[in-house]
């Protein structure tokens, strides 16, 4: 059977005549759906041979001659030559793109040009001795520089002897086979299904990392936004925020707090938070109540300090312990200066008071007059 | 390099001819971190430890059968227990038992994604027969007896890692599937 000579380098050849047909055969539209195989399989699907060996390139086109569902075609076959369905035995064969080169530079430029036309070699088989070009072992070097996922097999007549060299310019690599001359159809047939696949399984995976990366990089973006926002919302209340580490250290402390506890961020940050010069009216119910949030989640409570001036301030003050654990000492505090409100309330409370006191002497002197007779 | 796959660097490897057992352990049997092994080998046996390319092997758990029922019930026993194997080496003819096809059938019974070498003497062995038994599958190589140090290497290395890649597809795929893709 003689095979139609095509031009050895580059030639892509999706579908080899078939050799037992008349030509006008191959021209038919043959667009036979293959056993379910991914769309991105199929992208991978091409096979690069690279061998000084033409009867080489003739094997493989031989192995991968017969891509085409055999069912269909026989059928095809019977109606138009009426042969005998039981000739041929029903296979389906994956389909591959071969491309050839005799040289190691000639298959790197066309691997070269398939990365930038988006055609995607899967598999790459190489001979070891190429006279007078690259070698096996540097066109694999520099294949791999064009396309590093590339799976490859070293065709080879080769023994043991020279393999040593050979891993120890190439590096450990699992992308690596060697197919040992001569050599059966079903071993490249095998070796190009499950290559292929690999490889296809390698694009998968290198895809969901770069998907994760980018996931990460937005939600970093996001979080920046979003920290940039509350850092914003923190600085700008007026009420004082405060966070203590788990050894009680302050780790925050906002504008606020520096205003009414007249203590900059510089100076507060990375004491400890009760030994902070603070002149507490009660310091130990404040320690106390820090302590106790961790076991009831939430405390509230008003405490009293005096300031610079002498004036005692009042804080609406609520702690939160950060996490559920009593040997965690790690709070958050929030709090208000009610010192106006209180002292408001205090002078409400007073002329409630007077009215009061007034009402009732105004009342009890009355009764009690009688009782007290002079 | 692909500490990832460490996983599945198991090998099973099944044939009648225990020499071929030996083979396997010597092929496997120096790794990275046996350098102190290998300098005590060349003072005691005066071994040439350039003689193999010992830096470069990975570590591999390999294990035995003789027979294919045999085989079978290693791989059920590890995949009960959640040892998955990286790739299956599979004698063709082991009499009296199951022949390689039949060994190999059973093991995707266990474990469909298992990556199996059919490892053979004989090249009568058409595409068309296998194909016939097995399917069209991407999941088995051929390995030619006498086969060299280099091929089984790296055919364990490659399939390791396919068939991590492939684990890892799967589980994507499931978690797609569940619809869980929201906390990545």
């Amino acid at each position: 059977m003689k095979l139609p000579t095509l031009a050895a380098g580059g030639d892509q050849t999706k579908f080899p005549p078939r050799q037992t047909y008349p030509d006008f055969f191959s021209t038919l539209s043959l667009n036979v759906k293959l056993f379910s195989c991914q769309k991105k399989l199929t992208e991978f699907r091409n096979l690069l041979i690279i061998d000084d060996n033409e009867s080489i390139h003739d094997d493989f086109r031989k192995i991968f001659a017969a891509p085409i569902d055999r069912n269909g075609l026989d059928e095809l076959d019977t109606e138009l030559f009426g042969m005998g369905l039981e000739k041929y035995t029903p296979i389906v064969k994956p389909e591959y793109g071969l491309s050839f080169a005799s040289q190691g530079k000639e298959g790197f430029e066309i691997l070269k040009k398939s990365l930038e036309s988006n055609v995607r070699f899967g598999v790459a088989f190489v001979d070891m001795r190429m006279p007078p070009g690259w070698d096996g072992v540097e066109t694999i070097e520099n294949l791999w520089k064009l396309d590093p996922d590339l799976q490859i097999v070293i065709c080879t007549a080769f023994s043991d002897r020279s393999w040593n060299e050979i891993i120890e310019r190439l590096g450990f690599t699992d992308q690596l086979l060697i197919l040992k001359k001569p050599f059966d159809e079903i071993e490249v047939v095998q070796i190009a299904a499950a290559m292929t696949n690999k490889r296809c399984l390698l694009a998968e995976s290198k895809k969901r990392v770069k998907q994760l990366e980018n996931v990460v990089v937005n939600r970093n973006a996001e979080l920046t936004v979003a920290h940039k926002d509350a850092e914003l919302l923190i600085s700008s209340i007026s009420s004082l925020l405060i966070s203590l580490d788990e050894n009680g250290v302050v780790s925050r402390w906002n504008p606020a707090a520096h205003t009414l506890l007249e203590i900059p961020a510089f100076q507060a940050v990375g004491e400890k938070f009760i030994s902070l010069p603070i002149d507490w009216a009660d310091p130990v119910e404040l320690s106390n109540s820090m302590d106790e949030c961790a076991v009831v989640q939430e405390i509230r409570l008003e405490c009293q300090f005096r300031d610079r001036s002498g004036t005692t301030r009042t804080l609406d003050m609520k702690i939160y312990p950060v996490r559920k654990d009593t040997t965690n000492n790690a709070r958050l505090i929030l709090a208000s200066d009610i010192t106006t409100q209180k002292s408001l309330q205090a002078q409400l409370d007073q002329i409630n008071g007077v009215r009061t006191a007034s009402a009732i002497p105004a009342v009890v002197p009355i009764q009690s007059t009688p009782a007290n007779p002079v | 390099m692909n500490t990832k796959c460490a996983k599945y660097r198991n090998l099973l490897i099944i044939d009648d001819n225990e020499r071929i057992h030996d083979d396997f352990k010597k092929i496997f049997a120096t790794s990275e971190g046996n350098d102190e092994l290998d300098a005590l080998d060349s003072e005691m046996f005066g071994t040439d430890s350039n003689a193999s390319p010992s830096h470069k092997k990975l570590e591999y758990q390999l294990q035995f059968a003789s027979q294919g029922k045999n085989g079978f019930e290693i791989l059920k026993n590890s995949y009960e227990s959640d040892i998955l194997f990286g790739a299956a080496f599979v004698d063709m003819r082991m009499p009296p038992g199951w022949d390689g096809v039949e060994t190999i059938e059973n093991l995707w019974k266990v474990d469909p994604d298992l990556q199996v070498v059919i490892c053979t003497a004989f090249s009568d062995l058409t595409w068309s027969e296998i194909v016939d038994r097995l399917g069209i599958t991407d999941q088995l190589l051929i390995l030619k007896k006498p086969f060299d140090e280099i091929e089984v290497i790296q055919i364990a290395a490659s399939l390791s890692e396919k068939r991590r890649l492939l684990a890892e597809s799967k589980a994507k795929i499931q978690e797609l599937e569940s619809g869980h893709l929201s906390h990545i």
